[in-house]
């Protein structure tokens, strides 16, 4: 039986894998005045919320859980309902093209190569609009508000 | 898709979007960041595209090592995670052996710990950056 990253591999291309296949992560920390690095494995997971549909993320917590950076594949036609963002992030749209809901009324068309810097209390939605893939990666202070 | 991707979207500049609050009422600001050369002392061969929050409490970035670029053994100003979006290199951090990278692993860099970045292939390294900090280098208008 082959897994879920190698299911979404074989649908959208091995160009993809570095996004859709399991990471290794490295720390590298002072521990009792010692330099280590503890390395980990970074599963991708669906983010199966209440209105949030064909959303996959894989995301790296620092151990003291103070910031986080995650990659958000989400398939075509898939996204996010509007909710308030409840801490300051900033995204990096790495492949595809998609709509930023603002407020449940502004529409934004966003695309590959742009950053987006979404502060706290805005209330935003986002879904793919294309026919491929829509990958970026985000940024954020904390751990994320969804936990698997 | 990568040569295009790389030109495009990574080495191309960024619209930056700022989606924030005045009062109940939503506002967005629009700007453009580009690809700057890092000309820091003990640098070479680094570009940086950085979008930076308007108070320096966050900020992320984008990095590329040309093939033998490097930096100095410049202690981390701000703990930052990294994740490698393309190519591969050696991590050199005081203490520990050569740590090879590659694209798709994540790393994350506690302050002061003492690392260099190597690109020993034949090709760019493209990384993207995260950190609760402003930037560390400020670039001059010249860059």
């Amino acid at each position: 039986m082959s897994s879920i990253n190698e299911e979404l591999i074989k649908k959208y291309g091995e160009e993809f894998k570095i996004f859709l296949n399991n990471s290794k992560s490295s720390t590298f920390k002072f521990e009792n005045g010692v330099i280590k690095n503890e390395e980990k494995e970074v599963k991708l997971f669906l983010r199966d919320q209440p209105g949030w549909e064909k959303v996959w993320q894989k995301i790296f917590t620092t151990d003291d859980k103070g910031m986080s950076i995650g990659l958000s594949i989400v398939e075509p036609g898939g996204g996010g309902e509007t909710e308030e963002v409840q801490n300051d992030f900033i995204d990096f749209i790495l492949y595809g093209n998609g709509k930023l809901t603002v407020e449940g009324v502004d529409e934004y068309e966003i695309k590959a190569g742009d950053f987006l810097h979404i502060k706290k209390g805005i209330k935003r939605g986002f879904r793919n609009t294309g026919d491929g893939l829509f990958i970026s990666l985000y940024g954020i202070g904390t751990v994320p508000s969804y936990k698997k | 898709m990568k040569s295009d991707y790389l030109k495009n979207v990574l080495l191309g500049d960024s619209r930056k979007f700022e989606f924030y609050l005045e009062g109940n009422e939503p506002k967005v600001k629009e700007s453009v960041i580009s690809f700057k050369y890092r000309g820091q002392n003990g640098w070479k061969g680094i570009s940086q595209k950085i979008c930076v929050e308007e108070y320096n409490s966050l900020c992320m970035g984008i990095s590329t090592i040309v093939t033998g670029g490097d930096m100095d053994k410049i202690p981390v100003a701000h703990e930052f995670c990294d994740f490698l979006l393309y190519g591969k290199g050696s991590v050199l951090v005081d203490g520990l052996e050569e740590i090879k990278v590659e694209e798709g692993e994540y790393m994350n860099f506690k302050e002061k710990v003492v690392r260099s970045s190597n690109n020993e292939s034949d090709d760019i390294i493209v990384g993207i950056w995260f950190q609760k900090a402003g930037p560390s280098y400020k670039f001059s208008e010249e860059e």
